[in-house]
This record gives structure tokens, C-alpha cells and sequence, in this order.
């Protein structure tokens, strides 16, 4: 399965994880699969009209999934995916 | 009322980069433990030239530099600090939508390249706004 990472201040979310293993094909599927087991995370991953905030960014195997297929980039049971955060404001 | 503890020491370190910044806005994050500040990590700022004076951007790369910083000194990233130049330091509905839960924000009031003031801020858990917090200022770290 693949191994999936959250930014440290998240993992009040997934039971302090700083790391775990979670099924998907693709990285979309993942996230259903992320946000099924840990629900509360969803306003934080996803603003009211369901798009992915935008100070998150996901990557594979260290490659920006922009760079990538998006949200349908296929994934392999060793992939690592992390979502890393980025600080922004006005 | 939350609390923010934080040192002079560490509030001039911040007041250093904020004012090397105007007019346009510095950030950088707050790294400590339990309400406190033990270490700043001022960064630059990744906006476009003609945005950053209203706007600040801390790349993902940053973001994770700083997490590892925090973890080899065995610390957390507890809180953003920013600045607004020239303009009040109230969150702005911007930094709204880019804030993340359980961070302190500390916004610095920046006019003429002086430091006026600094307010520090939390988003609540649903998002919808923020409550201010105190910040104590302590004459060490």
C-alpha cells in the first residue's frame, strides 16, 4: 500500500501519525480512502466547493503531482505520497 | 483568551526581518512548544515582485525545511508570524483561506519601515473566523 505523510500540525487528524500506509490506485482514489478513515480532515484538505485548498500540494516520490497525472496519477504499492503544506497570506 | 509566550529577544529577531522587508511583507514561521516561541525562522518571501506587498508565500520546500528544522531541535512549527505594511494587523479574509488550525498567526503592523505593533491570531476549528490571543513577551527564551 502506499505510505502517506501529513504535515507534522495535521496529525492531531490521523491519530499522530506522522506516516501511514493507505490503499488507492490512483491519488484521488487515495484521498477518498484518506478522508473516509479520517473525516474531520475534509474542510482542511477541501474548501465548500470541493476544491483541494490551495496551500496544499501533493507530492509522489518527491514529483509535484501538477507535474504528474493530477489527481488521476497512478500509484504503486511502494509510492510515497506526501501532502506538504505551504504558508501564504495577505 | 490564548496564550502566546514569546521572548524580546526572538520579537526583534522577527521586528529585524519585517522592516529588511517593507515596504513589502516578510513572514517566516515560529517553532516552539506549548504556547511558547523558542526559535523564529524568518524566510523569504515567494510571491511575485508586484505582489508582495500585500501578499507572502511560503513554499511547500520552505514549509518542509522548517519542519525538519523543528524536529532536529526537537521542537514543532507552531505559528506563522507576517507582516502588513502600512495597513492595521488584522487578518486579512486572504490569510483566512490560506490559514491552517492550531497555528498562531502573529501579525506585525509595519508603517514607514517602523514596527508599530504585534497581534497574534488563531483560525478556529470550523474556519470560520479568528479569536485573537495574548502574546507575553519575556525578557529570555
Amino acid at each position: 500500500m502506499p505510505a502517506v505523510r501529513f504535515p507534522a500540525l495535521m496529525k492531531y487528524y490521523v491519530e499522530n501519525q506522522s506516516e501511514f500506509s493507505m490503499p488507492g490506485s490512483t491519488v484521488a482514489e487515495l484521498i477518498q480512502n484518506v478522508l473516509a478513515k479520517y473525516p474531520a480532515l475534509q474542510p482542511h484538505l477541501f474548501d465548500s466547493a470541493g476544491e483541494l485548498r490551495r496551500h496544499f500540494n501533493i507530492f509522489v516520490n518527491g514529483a509535484h503531482i501538477r507535474d504528474l497525472n493530477g489527481m488521476e496519477t497512478l500509484l504503486k504499492d511502494d509510492d510515497k505520497i506526501i501532502f506538504m503544506a505551504s504558508a501564504a497570506g495577505g | 483568551m490564548n496564550m502566546l509566550k514569546i521572548s524580546n529577544e526572538l520579537i526583534q529577531r522577527i521586528n529585524t526581518h519585517v522592516r529588511e522587508a517593507y515596504p513589502e511583507e516578510g513572514a517566516g514561521f515560529l517553532l516552539g512548544a506549548d504556547g511558547e516561541v523558542r526559535d523564529v525562522l524568518p524566510l523569504p518571501n515567494a510571491r511575485e515582485d508586484e505582489a508582495r506587498h500585500n501578499r507572502f508565500l511560503i513554499t511547500p520546500e520552505d514549509y518542509l525545511k522548517a519542519e525538519m528544522k523543528a524536529a532536529e531541535i526537537g521542537v514543532d512549527l507552531i505559528g506563522v508570524f507576517h507582516s502588513h505594511p502600512d495597513s492595521p494587523n488584522i487578518p486579512s479574509e486572504y490569510d483566512r483561506e490560506w490559514a491552517q488550525p492550531f497555528f498562531s498567526y502573529i501579525i506585525t503592523r509595519v508603517d514607514d519601515g517602523q514596527v508599530v505593533s504585534h497581534r497574534s491570531w488563531r483560525l478556529t476549528e470550523d474556519r470560520a473566523k479568528y479569536n485573537e490571543e495574548e502574546i507575553v513577551f519575556s525578557s529570555s527564551q
